[in-house]
């Protein structure tokens, strides 16, 4: 089993002599190898160094106390998940849950003892490995993911040009079998794309290719693209454009594309029938940019905001409506991949404002 | 005791260990000059004269030995205790570093209050030339106190 780093700070050495003592005291101390700092700082600025699996913290420290060191730890992602425990000679229940509510894992009281001591330093350590355990977990899952989908684009692409030699061929009998085969296919490999920039949007490997785009163009090509489908369900779509001038930026175009697709397509989903989608460009402060899907659906309620953008949130599952969860996680990567913002605000009367800023990226018009 | 703070030469080559030595050292009222090969050490301990050697045995360049063994040749720091730590508890290791001219042997990991000890006992033992305490030391001249 690899050895865990504890790293003990307190600004007292003699402080870390005691723990030091008590924890040599066992038959798994060989499993353990102690680290020192004498101060908040000292931590902050060598936590690479030390790399611990482990912190007892001393509460009361001059300069900056544990609690400080304690907060400051926590908000870095990299060590957020290495347990804390804090070591003090504050009885108040109040500082104790004080502790707790900046971060801290545990705590124990000074005076220390031995056996108490060495049975919390096992539970964080064991806490570690499992927090080290699930993201082993994740990654394989990731991977796996990955794999599976880039598996089915070779199929996807043969069984599409397969159905269009078909279409093509003189014995082939016109059907609207055919076109129902189509668009699923044509679906299907639209979610495999995403899915695919998604995980490459997550890993950071995908680049941008940025290309001065004209919104106003893309906002109706977009519309465009959906008017058949919301003849069908009966609704009315339109674009809107708050500017007299063309309304350019410098953006992905293929994946502003595919976001605009989703949102429009998530409009459509949940509108009812003889409802109003409309599709709106205008320019904003300070070289911004704002696009904004309108639609009349169901709304979504306040404290699901947030949480809709997340990868498989479905929100409120709705018996009528397919849903994969990828869609708006997908839409909200692509935004903030160009330094933007992805919102979602109450309609009036009825439904949800989707609404992209885009900051600094308008190109100059010409 | 000198009535200035110990001043103390930790040649190790290991970050975190180096970090721990000297927050744990300066607390406890040392000072401390690093060096991070045993090229290094030699070259600190002449420019800085030290009351004292603490040698990792496994650095990069010149090995710990080979240090210890140059700062028993150096007329102006052959005096100074050197205290070695190693990672390797072989058998035959401690011989090894007495041998060297080592005062000291500690195994790493290392018990910074016994590594605190040991030094308190160095600097108390060895006011002015202090000898390795192996018999086995070549170093001419240098009075075996140990043995009396």
């Amino acid at each position: 089993m690899k050895t865990a780093n504890i790293l003990v700070v307190d600004d007292e050495p003699n402080n870390f002599d005691v723990i030091e003592a008590l924890l040599s005291a066992t038959d798994r101390a060989k499993e353990m190898r102690l680290f020192y700092a004498s101060s908040g700082q000292a931590v902050l600025e060598r936590i690479d160094t030390f790399s611990p699996d482990v912190f007892l913290l001393d509460v009361m420290m001059p300069g900056m106390s544990g609690i400080e060191v304690c907060q400051r730890i926590k908000s870095m992602p990299q060590w957020r998940p290495v347990p804390i425990v804090m070591v003090t000679a504050l009885t108040d229940k109040a500082d104790l849950a004080r502790c707790l509510s900046v971060g801290a894992d545990d705590f124990i009281s000074k005076p220390l003892n031995g056996v108490e001591l060495r049975a919390r330093v096992q539970a964080m350590l064991r806490i570690k490995r499992q927090y080290e355990d699930l993201q082993t977990l994740m990654q394989l899952r990731e991977d796996m993911v990955n794999m599976v989908v880039h598996d089915l684009r070779n199929p996807l692409t043969s069984l599409f040009l397969d159905l269009n030699l078909l279409e093509y061929s003189e014995a082939c009998v016109p059907s609207p079998k055919l076109d129902t085969m189509h668009q699923a296919l044509q679906s299907l490999q639209l979610m495999v794309n995403d899915m695919l920039t998604l995980s490459r949007l997550e890993t950071g490997k995908l680049v941008l290719h940025r290309e001065v785009t004209d919104l106003v163009e893309l906002g109706h090509t977009v519309v465009n693209n959906f008017e058949e489908i919301a003849v069908q369900k009966g609704q009315r779509l339109r674009c809107q454009v708050i500017a007299n001038d063309a309304v350019t930026a410098t953006v992905d175009r293929t994946l502003m594309h595919r976001t605009l697709d989703n949102l429009l397509s998530n409009a459509i989903k949940f509108s009812p029938a003889r409802s109003e989608i409309v599709v709106t460009v205008a320019p904003c402060a300070s070289a911004g940019i704002q696009l904004q899907v309108k639609d009349a659906g169901p709304g979504i309620p306040s404290e699901l905001r947030e949480q809709i953008f997340e990868k498989y949130e479905v929100g409120q599952r709705r018996l009528d409506v397919s849903q994969t969860g990828l869609g708006l996680a997908f839409c909200k990567l692509v935004v903030e991949a160009h330094e933007g913002t992805l919102c979602v605000k109450p309609n009036q009367p009825q439904g949800s404002i989707f609404e992209i800023t885009l900051s600094g990226c308008r190109s100059e018009c010409h | 005791m000198p009535c200035h703070a110990p001043l103390i030469l930790l040649a190790e080559d290991n970050e975190a260990n180096i970090k721990t030595f000297s927050y744990y050292l300066t607390s406890k009222g040392y000072e401390l000059v690093l060096a991070r090969n045993g090229e290094s050490a030699i070259a600190q301990a002449r420019r800085h004269r030290p009351d004292l050697v603490l040698m990792d045995i496994q650095m990069p360049k010149v090995d710990g030995l080979e240090a210890i063994r140059r700062l028993r040749c150096d007329p102006v720091i052959a005096h100074s205790p050197v205290i070695a730590l190693t990672a390797l508890a072989m058998p035959g290791d401690a011989e090894q570093c007495l041998q060297a001219g080592a005062n000291e042997y500690l195994s790493k990991p290392v018990r910074l209050k016994q590594l605190q000890q040991a030094i308190q006992r160095q600097l108390g033992a060895g006011a002015g030339v202090l000898a390795p305490q192996t018999s086995a030391t070549s170093s001419p001249g240098v009075f075996p106190r140990e043995k009396l």
